[in-house]
């Protein structure tokens, strides 16, 4: 967390004077960006069509950025906390599933429907983060088993009520024409610009906000940087990290609804895996595994980087059964590169 | 995997005699020769005294789910079951765990099973359980997927399905004759051979009438949403007149990236949603493999076998599809699909 002092008129000899531009590059985020920039440039070389960084390519890979983004936004919080939560990609399939049998199966409205969704969420959340924090086990078991969990789940109750594995007929409920505005709208046919950009822009402001103007803010950084130091000077250690995982649950309801509107159903598989595709975006954004540090700026620039390799390699026409090997190289080059810049920059970073 | 209900004396001495038999058999094969009809039954040769009557019990081991499509191929043995008299069917589904599939059954074996109808994505796997069948001397069906075993397994009778790539060539070629000169193949699994099989199909189909096809990999079904904006890139990337999915998740993910484009959309296997867009002229098409008919068939197949000695298919496969579903027909088939049967 950089401060800046108020310039005073005659120069303290005694604070060393570090120079905008080194103090930038040592923000967790800016390897990110570079790296981000340098993909945006690769893709664009590498187009056959032209599209790629035209308005129309640039708005479809946002789009496809947001749910990676959205979920980095939390995760990246709950990361800094010090935990891990690898229940959150299952999660925005169940949020979907649960929103749409709510809606076809028990005929409510979708907003009562979202509602239910929201308080599901919550007590996902709750049940990971008192776990964790009750029984004193790494978070990586318990939302493990939270994953498997409602994997089961969601097959289970979903095959029980519809006889299939997914839900369908989501447009069929009573406000969902508001709702499509708010969570499924999109600009134009060619212009693929989605809503979900929006939330992904809100929850950046919303998270760098808190973390940055906020008391809840330097607890996050505190107990993930050292638990016992944070409880040491009264920092509510257990709620920060509760809160955190609920957080990540409530996201991945957003997320989840956003899915489910915009295609108007649901399968059971939706999500499976993606937290990795989360926790990658945290990591190549500058979170550390170990907790303590990283910026949801740098985890949406993580998740801008998916979202332009996974459409880039489509507009270059590669062929595309090689995507992972692409995924792969590109996020390990994105990490180095985000190390270096930190290591040429600042020497001591975090 | 419970133990084998006491009393039941058919299956007893099924086993007790099973090794007498193949004994037999082998003995015979060579020797012999010329009393065996045909060489592939030669383990049933001989067995006239043997013709089956009382209750009979037939095992559907599969390595389906509970999804869609399997419990269409449920509801097809079951309804098979049901009109047979004194036949029981004991039907279930490994969710593709090939190994607990083979302990499925060996255990349906050891239950007294007089015929067997399994589904084989992984022959390997499943060889051991295979070889007990062959040894209890029961016949054997394949279905949905493993007609390999037909060549090599001699109590197999047939193999009940549909052959993935002349599916493809059949939907290639209704494209081309559509019209389509270039199409892309969605591919939303990786490493999954039937899929591949579809597309090579499809191309096959296509070059033969001057098109082209060309195959794109995307996310599939853990993200849908991306799955359509990756199926919008590529459109922009390859232009293509056609896209055909192969699978109607995929297929109403592509839907909306389609009609904005003027680019006609085909699908492999139904779903209520994509019966809806069919009968409405948004998808020109629907390849249905018609899973009732790989549930129903090797029940009642098997059933002539072990009752009256019945041989279905002449070593061969007995194609439950490609089907097609278009506008003519699709709302007809709507209407079963709601009852699970299609």
């Amino acid at each position: 967390m950089a401060t800046t002092a108020p310039a005073p008129t005659q120069p303290d000899e005694r604070i060393r004077h570090t120079p905008l531009w080194r103090r930038m590059l040592v923000r967790p985020s800016v390897g990110a960006l570079i790296a981000a920039i340098v993909v945006f440039l690769f893709f664009s070389a590498m187009d056959t069509t032209g599209t790629f960084n035209s308005p129309t390519g640039v708005t479809s890979w946002m789009s496809v950025s947001a749910s990676y983004g959205i979920m980095a936004c939390a995760v990246a919080l709950l990361m800094i906390s010090g935990e891990v939560d690898l229940s959150s990609g299952v999660m925005t399939g169940s949020t979907g599933l649960l929103l749409g049998l709510l809606i076809s199966e028990a005929g409510m409205g979708f907003w009562p429907a979202l509602a239910i969704v929201v308080v599901f969420a919550i007590c996902i959340g709750l049940l990971n983060g008192l776990l964790v924090t009750w029984t004193r086990l790494p978070s990586f078991i318990v939302t493990l088993a939270t994953m498997f969990v409602l994997l089961g789940v969601n097959s289970g109750v979903t095959q029980a009520i519809t006889g299939q594995v997914r839900v369908g007929g989501i447009d069929r409920a009573t406000g969902y024409s508001a709702a499509q505005w708010v969570f499924g709208s999109r600009l134009d046919s060619s212009w693929p610009l989605t809503v979900s950009v929006g939330w992904w822009l809100l929850a950046i402001l919303l998270g760098t906000w808190v973390l940055q103007r906020t008391r809840q803010g330097n607890w996050i950084y505190a107990v993930g940087g050292d638990k016992n130091a944070a409880r040491n000077v009264g920092v509510p250690v257990r709620r920060t990290k509760v809160s955190m995982f609920v957080t990540v649950s409530l996201a991945a309801a957003l997320v989840g609804t956003i899915n489910a509107v915009e295609l108007t159903s649901v399968s059971a598989g939706q999500g499976t895996g993606y937290e990795f595709y989360y926790i990658i975006a945290a990591v190549v954004g500058g979170t550390l595994m170990t907790g303590g540090a990283g910026s949801v700026v740098g985890a949406s620039l993580g998740a801008l980087i998916l979202g332009m390799t996974t459409l880039g390699i489509q507009y270059a026409g590669w062929d595309s059964t090689w995507r992972f090997t692409f995924f792969g190289l590109i996020l390990f080059g994105a990490v180095m590169l985000n190390i270096w810049v930190r290591d040429r920059a600042g020497g001591s970073s975090t | 995997m419970s133990p084998r209900p006491a009393g039941s004396s058919v299956p007893q001495r099924r086993r007790r005699r099973a090794p007498l038999r193949l004994a037999a058999a082998l003995l015979c094969a060579p020797v012999l020769a010329a009393c065996t009809v045909d060489p592939v039954n030669r383990a049933r040769v001989g067995d006239e005294s043997d013709v089956h009557t009382g209750p009979m019990r037939i095992a559907m081991i599969t390595h389906g789910d509970d999804g869609g499509f399997w419990s269409i191929v449920r509801n097809g043995a079951q309804d098979a079951a049901a009109t047979l008299p004194e036949v029981t069917l004991d039907y279930q589904g490994s969710a593709g765990d090939a190994k607990l599939q083979s302990e499925m059954i060996k255990a349906a074996l050891n239950q007294g099973a007089d015929a067997l109808a399994v589904s084989a994505p992984d022959i390997g796997a499943i060889t051991s359980a295979l070889a007990e069948a062959e040894a209890a001397g029961i016949p054997i069906i394949t279905l949905n997927s493993g007609s390999d075993l037909l060549e090599t397994l001699p109590n197999v009778i047939t193999h009940v399905g549909q052959s993935e790539r002349a599916a493809g060539v059949g939907a290639g070629t209704r494209l081309a004759e559509g019209g389509a000169t270039r199409a892309l193949c969605i591919l939303h699994e990786e490493n999954n051979i039937g899929l591949q099989e579809r597309c090579a199909g499809a191309a096959d189909g296509m070059t033969e009438n001057g098109g082209e096809v060309i195959n794109v990999q995307v996310t599939g079904k853990a993200d849908p949403r991306s799955t359509a904006l990756e199926i919008g890139a590529a459109m922009q990337a390859q232009s293509p007149d056609t896209v055909l999915t192969l699978d109607p998740d995929i297929a109403m993910a592509a839907l909306k990236e389609v009609t904005t484009r003027d680019v006609t959309l085909a699908t492999f296997d139904i779903s209520p949603d994509v019966l809806d867009e069919v009968a409405a002229g948004s998808i020109e098409f629907a390849v249905d493999q018609q899973p009732y008919l790989q549930g129903y068939l090797p029940v009642s197949f098997l059933e002539l076998a072990v009752r009256n000695r019945n041989e279905v298919g002449a070593n061969s496969i007995v194609a439950t599809g490609p089907s097609f579903v278009t506008q003519e027909n699709a709302a007809s088939i709507a209407a079963l699909s709601d009852q699970g049967t299609r």
